[in-house]
């Protein structure tokens, strides 16, 4: 049963990050294109650490929404397909300065936000206990 | 445009379930390792796909549903920076380099031997 609703939920909450996904990626125009795929993932990699460190803590969720938001929304947002073959595609056409600015922005930048929703859930947490 | 954002959703949905299918199956894997190999199998499969699907020059449709949706959701940059971060605070640094790196070497050459196939 609890399995049920965690595949309910993840259904459910991958639609809404993989349309949101697409809805940014249509809206955006930018002739370098490929830039909003880092800031989906960067921007998810932060709320991720959020999600499974914090948002449990704080909030009286059920494992099955939580699983569903970890899992699903955020799961979806974020990818790291998209990611590998726009960077070859930039290798392939001979931009290999973007493309390893590409890289080090998306790793650089999503390592720091991860770190960063990490340290703040367990800074939080901590301040509960105090 | 709501269109694509439906296949995409939808395709997505598809994906993460996948995903978690095969989350659950590694478990019993979890413990053996500290390389978090679930996560690095998926993201490596999904590129060889990705690859496989955007060198058909398929209808936009397809393509959104497939490749945008199924292997977006399928894939995830965020589990992956996450288990970074766990392993390199958690004293696997060295564990921690290899996987980032593996998993972009090997991400980068699957998509290109998938736009091979």
């Amino acid at each position: 049963m609890s399995y049920l609703k965690k595949v309910l939920a993840i259904t459910v909450f991958a639609m809404l990050g993989g349309g949101l996904r697409e809805l940014l990626s249509l809206i955006v125009t930018w002739p370098q294109h490929f830039w909003i795929t880092a800031i989906i993932n960067i921007t998810g990699a932060f709320i991720l650490s959020l999600i499974t460190g914090l948002l449990p803590a704080r909030l009286s969720l059920s494992e099955a929404v939580v699983t569903g938001m970890s899992v699903g929304l955020v799961g979806s947002f974020t990818t790291f397909s998209t990611f590998t073959s726009e960077t070859l595609q930039l290798l392939q056409n001979d931009h290999s300065v973007l493309a390893i600015l590409y890289i080090g922005v998306s790793l650089g930048l999503g390592l720091l936000a991860g770190l960063a929703g990490n340290l703040l859930s367990e800074n939080w947490l901590s301040g509960d206990d105090a | 445009m709501l269109t694509l954002i439906i296949l995409a959703g939808s395709g997505a949905a598809v994906g993460a379930l996948c995903r978690f299918g095969l989350m659950r199956l590694a478990q019993p894997l979890n413990g053996r390792w500290p390389l978090p190999v679930a996560t690095l199998f998926i993201n490596l499969t999904g590129s060889l796909l990705l690859g496989m699907i955007l060198t058909h020059h398929l209808p936009l449709n397809w393509q959104v549903f497939l490749g945008t949706g199924i292997m977006g959701g399928y894939t995830t940059f965020s589990t992956m920076i996450n288990e970074v971060v766990l392993l390199s605070r958690n004293h696997h640094r060295q564990t921690a380099w290899s996987y980032l790196g593996l998993s972009l070497l090997g991400g980068l050459g699957l998509t290109l031997i998938g736009t091979l196939i």
